[in-house]
């Protein structure tokens, strides 16, 4: 019986544009996080049609079989399963949360196929949870707060108050930041440190003790609604008067947007400036993303855009779909993105993207980021023996 | 911290207690009078927050934000009207906690519909025409609509005291509310008291989203965010008492904010930091709460619950035709991977451990007439208790056995402070347990892995294989199935289901029915912690989840969906429902929609679960 | 020395004295009915008896050893059986099962999790529902039954651990007048074979005249008389209090 359906499901899969066809399987929190990752979507689906417009990989067309994972890891794992074994994905890529990306990149171990983690941050993910079958494009949540280091050093002010939902990616931006900090001015103090559940920030509250530790300045790794709150409160309540705020992630425009006329000035962010980069191959992308979604783009299109392309640059390079091979090929790849070249670092399966540091401003009525920068992602990473010293042997 | 600071801190405290009431108050009203546990509230809330920006970008201007708060909780009341008038209605006569399934759906459609409406990103609101500034309090800055908030609250509780002393229909919503059977009987329109109730409560769960504008953007999320928050200050205060929700929702609001104020503070040499126990504050309140008065703050003991019989049907008691059914269907299980693909033998995991799962959330919810809505606790202490186990290198066998145990010790601790409740005391004591121990995992990163989680679960090698684990599955979970329904057929079975019939009887027949609902825990939560640690082996990985507020929910669908009073009924319902999600989700990407929709057809269809109206119908026709 | 001795029981509910210091004695055969008009104190001295209720002051014997405030699961274990004015059993189970659990829970055997209790003390069962008329219906689920089988399932239950004291709350309410007298000359019938003694309070004046060796009277919370039948219906405060009342009309 078994072999009999096997062969069944067999001569369905002869026809000939399935056998050339690559199927990827990707998989993600849609419906936990529709903020970002309805542009996270439209950003692989443009890339995908170009790729496929281009002749596909090495005359192969590429297909992604996308799946919801309901934002939890049991269901991610089972989710994955079926994309491997059902759908016979050579690969997978996807994730958002942190335990969803470590669930997902464990299930890659177990079962030997290459996991392209597209969005969860933890540092967890290439270091001390990390494995040979999962690579990384986001910059991590370490890179990122070492990134605003330098802009948080010059600001010379002693006395810090810090605020972060309480998971592990704030926890884990809290960590780095005092400590990265604290390695570059030693007279610093954290005055005040306030961590309240994801989603559910008691604004008035936390501005209220924030402001009654006296701070000098203010790190934040709020995002999403909490960040709106924190936003609309601080001002409200002069907490941010001639303070300066360091907030990672607030320049990312599904994050930033919704502020609007709220959008409080000066703040230092890591984010995404879509209209004012004039660099040839973002111009490109987005006038092609404009093109095809009527919309501009988030920096979830470019991460699903990125993720998309470095998947297809993996499969050009290996010239095959067995998983030693990608994971090879995945080894030190270059791909051209719409931040410019990135590589995925041989040493710990992380990619070079860098990200956009600059401070906010106001503009008709809408967040944008000035005198911003984009800092290389190669340079905010800690030394190689260090990163030995994390990551488990293969 | 100053004096000063202090004092503006309660005064932050009592504007989130005054959003805390508004949410409240229409859940009380609508419990008290339906006793519908009405999951959908924190969704009418964010229809409601949503309806009133739209609206209010939509007229503009001063007027347009003030006349959109009541046209946003209008709006949200002919909603809930619908939704009543609609599913609601059809089930009132079904057995109790069924509604609960309705309201799940409703969750599940609405949040969608939201999406489909407005989009994912969240919509940030204007700030209030007139009150858009602050208020200089002892030096410091509140914001002017904070204050306006504490105004309102003690207003709304006063007009709604006043509905409901002065009116007619005030009147007749306090007597339903002490004995709805009566009203039935003074020949008042039920069906209408219900429907008006049901506006009303959703009214006032949509002026508080509406309320929200000023403060907070609309988002996704927002639903089960607030759901949670308003059943703990129900609940705190006492069901039905609208002064008892005023106080707990002033009780966990100024708690919560002091806790921020707080912050880090020296102790014995480390720092605790106190805003990290605002994940979890109110759940400690509510469990102190119920521990020490076991009807909430304000609320009164049920005059005739202890006096009057459960409504329950008769129980065949299964005989040698179910077992030899229930071997033929393990067997047929057995041959699934001689048949199927890998990936349905890794569905047919899923659907067994959550079989298990829901057996044993049946086992209390069925015979034993207690609804713990937080039974994921057992499940996650299984699981992790395995997961940790397997870390120290035990051997599988040794921590699938281990597992078991270590729920069971967590069942009879729960269980002993929650027999002492009864009714929806009893299920959210349950759920505060599970918040607690849930916290304890998201926090402890050193044991726990905190909100990571633990990785590289791995099975013994001989189970490595997909379908040799299903096998694993099947044998563990069967064994543990095969011992739960014998113990429903032993003496201490008769005395559980004797207990929940009629407790005043078996007390008089030397029955200890209290004994008999504290011993039926550990019992139930061996099975769901040995669910769980065949979950942690299968996924090879874990995290909080697995004990969380949705695994919880997840498992009363899964028994209200098969049925309460069938013995089948939730293997049934964790099988239909992990296999709708599964297909439904692929298809199309407004699954939530789709599934919550067919949940309510299955409702509407099937008001005593899939497996007792099939079993009921087969009785009519023979 | 009596069965059954209450020596001034008194209990209060907020500043109402429900029960005012209240003795009787009830002996072993004997059938004693408490009654009283609407508030009277007798539903709560039954209870104070029952141990449902604790009592403020005053004393409970049984054999002359103390159980004043014992439990009713403590009293079923020295042999006081009990039924209920709202007649209920165990609804999702047979007729049968009933009494089984009933048995069960005599035999100290009903937290046993891995024996089959269908079919534990069966013939037992089955004795006793033949005896109290219901072995016709023995497989039938305990909802479906008529009100008068469920009041005598009822007695069958407070029967099954072989009581010394039946404690009868209302044991005819509900029921129609010939069952009501049917009822009463099998828990007769059973009294006097057996030497069980019987307290039950009763509105019927029928049932009470006509099934009871002595009737205690209660008004507001204090015993205003005791007696055979004839004593109290002679009894010109009785006449005034209770039985005028009675004599007006149907009850």
């Amino acid at each position: 019986m078994k072999r009999i359906l096997a062969m069944l499901a067999l001569a369905l899969a002869a026809s000939a544009t399935q056998a050339q066809t690559i199927r990827i399987g990707e998989m993600n929190s849609y419906k936990t996080f529709p903020a970002f990752l309805e542009p996270y979507r439209k950003g692989w689906q443009l890339a995908l049609e170009e790729v496929n417009a281009a002749g596909g990989v090495n005359g192969r067309k590429l297909e992604v079989i996308s799946r919801d994972d309901n934002g939890n890891p049991g269901d991610a794992v089972r989710v994955a399963e079926e994309l491997a074994s059902r759908e016979q994905a050579v690969l997978l890529m996807g994730g958002f949360a942190s335990n969803v990306g470590l669930a997902l990149s464990d299930f890659a171990k177990q079962r030997r196929i290459v996991f392209l983690a597209a969005e969860p941050l933890t540092d967890k993910l290439v270091w001390e949870g990390g494995n040979r079958y999962t690579f990384r494009l986001r910059a991590s949540t370490y890179m990122q707060t070492a990134m605003l280091i330098p802009e948080a050093a010059r600001a010379r002010k002693k006395r810090w108050a810090l605020v972060y939902p309480n998971y592990e990616y704030g926890q884990a931006a809290a960590a780095a930041f005092k400590k990265l900090l604290k390695a570059r001015q030693p007279d610093v103090e954290f005055v005040a440190e306030q961590a309240p559940p994801l989603g559910k920030l008691d604004a008035g509250a936390v501005v209220q003790a924030l402001a009654a530790a006296k701070p000098d300045a203010v790190f934040s790794a709020l995002f999403g609604p909490d960040l709106a709150k924190f936003v609309r409160e601080g001002n409200t309540r002069g907490l941010f008067r001639g303070r300066e705020v360091v907030n990672l992630l607030a320049g990312e425009p599904e994050y930033l947007d919704p502020l609007k006329d709220e959008t409080p000035e000066g703040w230092i962010v890591t984010g995404y400036p879509w209209a004012d980069i004039a660099s040839p191959e973002h111009r490109r992308f987005l006038d092609a993303y404009r093109a095809r979604w009527n919309d501009y783009p988030r920096l979830g299109s470019v991460v699903g855009y990125t993720s998309l392309m470095s998947v297809a640059a993996a499969l050009k390079k290996a010239d095959d779909t067995d998983t030693e091979k990608l994971v090879a090929a995945f080894k030190g790849l270059p791909v051209g993105t719409p931040f410019g070249r990135i590589t995925y670092r041989a040493l710990d399966h992380q990619s070079t993207m860098g990200a956009f540091v600059g401070r906010l401003a106001k503009k008709d009525g809408r967040g944008v980021m000035v005198d911003w920068v984009y800092r290389e992602g190669i340079a905010y990473l800690p030394p190689d023996d260090e990163v030995r010293r994390l990551r488990p042997a293969d | 911290m100053t004096f000063a600071d202090l004092l503006v801190q309660l005064v932050n405290g009592l504007a989130q207690a005054s959003t805390l009431f508004l949410l409240a108050s229409g859940l009380s009203l609508i419990f008290g009078v339906t006793r519908v546990v009405n999951f959908a509230h924190g969704s009418f809330t964010m229809v409601g927050l949503y309806a009133a920006i739209a609206m209010a970008e939509r007229l503009g201007g001063a007027a347009g934000f003030w006349l959109a708060l009541p046209l946003a909780a209008l709006a949200v009341g002919v909603l809930g009207a619908v939704a009543e008038m609609l599913i609601l209605r059809r089930v009132y006569q079904a057995p109790e906690l069924f509604q609960l399934l309705a309201t799940f759906g409703l969750v599940l459609v609405l949040k969608d519909a939201a999406l489909w409406l407005w989009g994912p990103e969240d919509i940030f609101g204007p700030r209030a025409p007139g009150l858009s500034g602050s208020v200089e309090l002892a030096g410091l800055a509140v914001p002017a609509w904070d204050l306006f908030l504490i105004a309102l609250a003690p207003l709304l509780l006063l007009a709604l005291e006043a509905l409901l002393a002065r009116t007619r229909w005030g009147v007749l919503v306090r007597a339903a509310t002490e004995d709805r059977h009566m009203v039935g009987a003074l020949g008042v329109n039920q069906a209408w008291l219900f429907t008006g109730v049901f506006a009303l409560g959703s009214a006032l769960a949509g002026l508080a989203g509406a309320l929200q504008m000023p403060r907070e953007p609309a988002s996704l999320g927002l639903d089960l965010v607030t759901v949670t928050d308003a059943f703990v200050v129900v609940v705190i205060g006492g069901l039905g008492s609208l002064r008892g929700a005023f106080l707990a929702a002033a009780l966990v609001g100024v708690v919560k904010t002091l806790c921020f104020a707080l912050g880090g503070v020296e102790m014995g040499g480390t720092t605790f930091n106190f805003s990290k126990l605002t994940l979890v504050v109110e759940f400690l309140l509510m469990a102190l709460t119920l521990v020490l008065r076991p009807w909430g703050l304000a609320g009164r003991a049920p005059a005739a619950a202890q006096e009057s019989p459960a409504l329950v049907e008769w129980v065949r008691v299964p005989g040698v035709r179910f077992a030899a059914g229930a071997g033929a269907a393990l067997l047929a299980a057995a041959a699934l991977p001689l048949l199927a693909d890998e990936y349905a033998v890794v569905l047919a995991t899923d659907i067994a451990v959550f079989a298990l799962f829901a057996v044993s959330l049946h086992f209390l919810m069925g015979p034993g007439g207690m609804a713990p809505f937080g039974h994921a606790a057992f499940f996650g202490v299984g699981a992790y208790a395995a997961g940790l186990l397997a870390q120290a290198a035990w051997p599988m066998a040794a921590a699938l056995l281990a597992a078991p145990l270590a729920a069971a010790a967590a069942g009879l601790a729960v269980g002993w402070f929650c027999v002492r409740l009864s009714g929806v005391y009893l299920a959210m004591l349950t759920l505060a347990f599970a918040q607690i121990a849930w916290s304890v995992a998201f926090q402890w990163d050193d044991v726990t892995g905190g909100s990571n989680g633990l990785v590289g679960i791995r099975p013994a090698p001989w189970a490595a294989d997909k379908a040799h684990f299903y096998w694993l599955v099947l044998v563990f979970g069967g064994t543990a199935l095969a011992l739960l329904w014998r113990v429903l057929q032993s003496p201490f079975g008769f005395a559980l289901r004797a207990a929940r019939d009629n407790p005043r009887r078996a007390q008089a027949l030397g029955i200890d029915a209290r004994r008999v609902q504290w011993l039926a825990f550990p019992a139930a939560a061996a099975a769901a912690g040995l669910a769980g640690a065949l979950f942690a082996y299968s996924k090879g990985s874990l995290s909080p989840e697995a004990m969380g507020i949705a695994r919880s929910v997840d498992g009363l669908v899964m028994v209200l969906l098969g049925g309460l009073h069938t013995l089948a009924g939730p293997v049934a319902g964790a099988a239909l429902f992990t296999w709708l999600q599964d297909e439904i989700i692929r298809r199309t990407d407004y699954w939530r929609l789709i599934l919550g929709a067919v949940i309510l057809l299955l409702v509407i269809a099937f008001p005593r679960g899939v497996v007792g109206g099939l079993r009921h119908a087969w009785k009519e026709r023979s | 020395m009596a069965l059954l001795e209450a020596e001034q029981l008194r209990k209060r509910f907020g500043g109402v004295a429900a029960v005012d210091g209240v003795s009787f004695a009830v002996a072993a055969g004997e059938r004693v009915a408490l009654i009283g008009p609407n508030g009277a104190g007798k539903s709560t001295c039954f209870n104070l008896v029952g141990g449902q209720l604790a009592p403020d002051e005053g004393h409970v014997r049984l054999h002359g050893h103390e159980v004043t405030g014992t439990p009713p699961r403590g009293l079923f274990r020295l042999g006081v059986g009990r039924t209920f004015q709202v007649a209920a059993a165990f609804a999702s189970m047979s007729v049968v099962e009933n009494v089984q659990l009933a048995l069960l829970s005599r035999a100290g055997r009903a937290f046993g999790a891995l024996a089959r209790a269908v079919t534990a003390f069966r013939a037992e069962a089955r004795a006793l529902l033949l005896r109290t008329g219901l072995d016709a219906l023995a497989d039938r689920p305990c909802g479906q039954l008529a009100y008068g089988d469920v009041k005598r399932l009822d007695l069958a239950l407070a029967l099954a651990n072989q009581p010394r004291l039946l404690l009868m709350d209302e044991p005819t309410a509900g029921m129609a007048p010939a069952e009501r007298h049917a009822l009463m000359a099998l828990v007769s019938a059973i009294a006097r074979e057996s030497g069980l003694a019987v307290l039950f309070t009763e509105h019927d004046m029928d049932v009470v005249f006509g099934h009871a060796d002595r009737i205690l009277v209660l008004d507001r919370g204090r015993l205003i008389a005791a007696g055979d039948a004839a004593t109290v219906r002679a009894d010109p405060e009785v006449k005034r209090l209770y039985l005028g009342e009675a004599a007006e009309g149907p009850s």
